[in-house]
């Protein structure tokens, strides 16, 4: 589904990423482990197509097409979702007006009708019940007022109403308590499906309790320095990542 | 005919001179007398002491214009006020401002002549002896309508191209505990050039309550000046909410004069302006009463080269305390011509007040617009929500529902232009 080749990539004319390699297919769950300042959430915003990411070498290849030659609405129209670490916060945007029309861009695009207000709102009720978000969510402006906790919970909603193929987590589980944490976990365990796969961006071992990766990559410099499974997860956690470097 | 019609034409163009000329030729009528009369002469002589300003005024600083001054205007025929209002109860009562005036009580006839002797605005002189056939809207005592009056400032278009000249003008007396919802609507949807030169002004007696609701928009080639002056007076609420898109040069004057105490002001405006839309935007609140409030939320969506000025001054006077004023001027700037220039300013002399002002302006804000973007909305869409969520928190205060309505359609059509570009 997503191969990435020999990546690097500047932020505001630094180099963050050095050559990363990854290779993901469908149903596939990867964390993507590191300390502070490893690059762990530039790799999330250059599969987003963030603009202040400058890649400078190297080949992204989703599908089996060029991903860097697409739009940031054009990757999420392809299937691919960043939760971001802080959602923007968009006073004045209707959460559920904005959902919709997410969700109709995406309908738009495999050749189906767009659904009104009503028509939508069965679908939206489906979504809030099985991510567990209350449904005062919906009427508030995006993000706006959300404390840190409802902020992540609305990112989840955004991926269950828009079922995208590659899903990348960019530090969902920082800023929540351990209530909060579990919830979103199991919301996020609801998507997962065989056809479709999910990048976890994570500074701590702790979401990998509730989300079992089927690879744990540690990002180190701007490079992938070590690869396994959820037991390299367990080992970072006791060790720290000096033994890596 | 043709030929007649042509020959009428050129006759008048050479009697005619460009404005600035032409109405230091004012004579008062002959046969006139009565107050309002001597206020006509009294503000022809006001504006012949001041004449016309230039840029060293303040209030004149940035606005153009000789392209009104140098301009030959051919008078409207009608006053330039439409109104239907159907049957109304006895307690309100529509006049002609000529025969209204001379019967109101002296209380209310001393309030106009004591606004004008001090009336700094010479278009506002210009307009008080120019005007013809002005309306007096008079509420008596607690009368409390529900439903809003609607007048529409506007003139049937004049045969030929000359550009031509109107002065609308209306004179709202509320009187104690009247609660009423008035609409000024100036939508004229003509190519013709024009100026109006339009002259609104407000008495809220004790406990008054006015909502004022005023719309222009669908003008083009057109100059258009309004002021509007409010008198408040004890526990009286004015409440404005102006929406401005279009005009070639178009200048908006709000003075609001606190004379009694725990009266309030709310004034709001959007502005959406692209092209070459030229909006001054002047409003200033007397606080000349104690515990009066005041409060301005001012937004300016600006595209193309569109410029705009928003001027706001709260004054306080030295015994006006427990003033309290809050000046908000947001601004959002779409393209690299568009230019605005916001000064809010304060005045005060009182020890006790609490004011407080702010102005912000910017372009749409990157984050906001990726967020968007990366769940698949289109750059285009997401601009347009964006910047209509901007001018939302104006619309949304916007009553009755049905001119609510009425104005955001206008405003997404006109947003869905500019964002395209």
């Amino acid at each position: 589904m997503l191969v990435i080749k020999d990546l690097h990539a500047n932020v505001a004319g630094k180099e963050i990423l050095k050559g990363v390699n990854l290779e993901i297919h469908a149903g596939e769950v990867h964390a993507i482990m590191g300390p502070n300042g490893s690059g762990k959430s530039t790799l999330a915003k250059v599969l987003a197509g963030h603009p202040l990411v400058e890649i400078t070498k190297g080949s992204i290849s989703y599908e089996g097409k060029d991903l860097t030659a697409f739009a940031p609405e054009e990757r999420a129209l392809q299937g691919i979702f960043m939760a971001f670490q802080y959602p923007v916060e968009i006073p004045g945007v209707n959460n559920a007006g904005f959902l919709r029309m997410a969700y109709n861009a995406k309908r738009k695009k495999h050749g189906l009708s767009e659904l009104d207000p009503i028509e939508f709102d069965n679908v939206l009720q489906a979504k809030i019940k099985m991510v567990e978000i209350p449904e005062q969510f919906l009427d508030r402006a995006v993000n706006h007022g959300f404390s840190g906790g409802e902020k992540k919970r609305n990112e989840i909603l955004q991926m269950a109403v828009l079922e995208p193929k590659l899903a990348v987590l960019d530090e969902t589980d920082s800023g929540l308590d351990i209530d909060a944490l579990r919830s979103v976990a199991e919301g996020v365990n609801r998507l997962k499906r065989s056809d479709n796969a999910m990048i976890l961006v994570t500074h701590y071992q702790r979401l990998l309790d509730y989300i079992i990766p089927d690879f744990v990559h540690i990002l180190l410099g701007g490079r992938i320095v070590k690869s396994g499974d959820k037991s390299l997860a367990l080992e970072v956690e006791k060790k720290g990542y000096d033994w890596l470097q | 005919m043709t030929g007649k019609y042509l020959i009428m034409n050129k006759e008048m163009k050479i009697n005619s001179k460009p404005y600035r000329e032409e109405v230091l030729k004012w004579k008062p009528e002959p046969t006139a007398g009565g107050e309002l009369a001597r206020i006509r002469e009294q503000a022809f002589h006001r504006f012949q002491e001041l004449g016309f300003p230039t840029r060293q005024h303040e209030a004149w600083k940035y606005i153009y214009l000789d392209s009104i001054l140098n301009t030959v205007y051919t008078p409207a025929s009608a006053s330039g006020i439409e109104t239907d209002q159907g049957s109304l109860p006895s307690s309100v009562r529509i006049s002609s401002l000529e025969s209204g005036f001379e019967k109101l009580p002296h209380v209310y006839q001393n309030w106009l002549k004591n606004r004008i002797a001090v009336e700094e605005n010479v278009f506002s002189l210009i307009n008080e002896f120019q005007n013809k056939e002005g309306l007096l809207v008079f509420y008596s005592k607690n009368m409390i309508l529900e439903r809003s009056l609607q007048f529409s400032l506007t003139v049937p278009e004049p045969s030929g191209s000359e550009p031509f000249i109107f002065y609308p003008r209306i004179c709202f007396v509320l009187e104690e505990g009247v609660k009423a919802e008035v609409i000024l609507n100036h939508s004229s949807f003509t190519q013709h050039p024009y100026f109006m030169n339009a002259m609104v002004d407000i008495y809220l007696a004790e406990g008054a309550e006015l909502r004022l609701s005023s719309i222009q928009h669908g003008i083009a080639d057109t100059s258009a000046f309004m002021k509007i002056a409010a008198t408040l007076q004890k526990k009286s609420r004015f409440e404005m909410i102006s929406f401005t898109q279009g005009g070639l040069t178009s200048r908006q004057e709000t003075q609001v004069d606190f004379r009694g105490s725990e009266a309030s002001c709310h004034l709001k405006n959007l502005s959406v302006l692209r092209g070459v839309s030229r909006f001054y935007q002047h409003a200033t609140a007397n606080h000349y009463a104690g515990e009066c409030q005041s409060n301005q939320l001012f937004k300016t969506i600006l595209a193309g080269e569109a410029q705009s000025e928003v001027n706001s001054l709260v004054h306080v006077v030295r015994d006006a305390q427990k003033s309290e004023s809050r000046q908000l001027n947001r601004n959002l700037i779409l393209s690299d011509k568009a230019r605005i220039y916001s000064r809010p300013q304060l005045k005060i002399y009182a020890d006790d007040v609490k004011c407080s002002h702010g102005a912000a302006t910017g372009q749409l804000d990157d984050s906001e617009l990726f967020y968007l973007r990366s769940r698949g909305i289109s750059k285009e869409q997401a601009r347009l929500m964006m910047t209509l969520a901007f001018a939302e928190e104006v619309i949304q205060l916007i009553e009755p529902k049905t001119l609510r309505d009425e104005i955001e359609k206008i405003v997404k059509k006109e947003l869905e232009g500019i964002v395209k570009h």
